[in-house]
């Protein structure tokens, strides 16, 4: 797509904090719940009020680590995060302890969820030497994998 | 809701479908797009090679993904496809091939659908 610079009316203004991206409110641009860190780093704050944060959403290009949730544990502390530096990925909620694991995929939930009307299947074989990774609450473990 | 006029004085950011952010007082190009349709939302980051990556929310093929969807780094992604009903998990090294395989006595427990399972865990 072109660049295209489009020009506003004299005394229309960008809404009000740097590096918040704004949104049309009632005619007025107002400041969003997104905030562009960097060039790099995208997160959305608490709400249009503040920059407070990561919460919600938060991509982080530098480091490659992209979380979605209750990013700062204000509530349940229910949060994923992708962290593709160190080919992790870690799923929060409370009661949990802090976990130090590499290349695995972590949980700290008392339980996995999964819904879906294609999510499982009634048949599968050995699929040998095949294991899914896993560390709970700092141990690790491995789950055998089934062909399906 | 109000449209925006536009004349001469303060300016937009210069590139279409590409989100506006203030950056001291000026409006520039941020890294969040948008497709015309307002189908997709999605995220592309200066110096960085692959395409989309970061977020892409695509509600024409209803396919969310967040992470490194792209392999810029170590191709670690979450892709939810709600049309085949599937939750993808990319990485590299996801899936072990050596260490012990012994028995524990403890499982992993997962709700799928709605009903409860449990799957047991081996050492490693």
């Amino acid at each position: 797509m072109a660049a295209v610079t489009i020009l506003l009316f004299r005394g229309v203004s960008t809404n009000p904090t740097s590096s918040k991206l704004p949104y049309n409110g009632d005619g007025v641009f107002r400041d969003s719940m997104l905030v562009q860190e960097s060039d790099k780093s995208l997160y959305t704050s608490y709400n249009k009020d503040t920059n407070a944060g990561p919460q919600g959403l938060s991509i982080d290009n530098n480091s490659f680590l992209y979380e979605f949730g209750d990013i700062d544990g204000a509530a349940g502390n229910n949060r994923m995060i992708v962290d593709s530096g160190n080919n992790e990925f870690y799923l929060y909620s409370d009661n949990l302890m802090s976990i130090n694991g590499i290349q695995s995929i972590e949980l700290n939930t008392k339980e996995i969820v999964l819904n879906g009307s294609l999510i499982y299947g009634t048949t599968g074989g050995i699929a040998p030497f095949k294991y899914l990774g896993l560390t709970i609450n700092g141990s690790k473990y491995k789950i055998q994998l089934l062909l399906p | 809701m109000a449209a925006i006029l536009i004349n001469g004085g303060a300016k937009t950011n210069p590139t279409s479908l590409q989100f506006p952010v203030n950056i001291g007082g000026q409006f520039v190009d941020s890294v969040l797009y948008t497709k015309n349709d307002q189908s997709a939302v999605y995220s592309t980051f200066p110096g960085l090679t692959g395409g989309t990556k970061g977020i892409n929310l695509d509600s024409t093929n209803q396919i969310y993904k967040l992470g490194d969807f792209n392999n810029v780094q170590n191709n670690t992604s979450i892709i939810l496809d709600d049309v085949f009903s599937t939750i993808q998990l990319n990485g590299v090294n996801i899936v072990t091939t050596g260490g012990l395989h012994a028995i524990t006595t403890k499982f992993l427990n997962i709700t799928v659908k709605g009903t409860e399972y449990c799957l047991q865990l081996l050492a490693r």
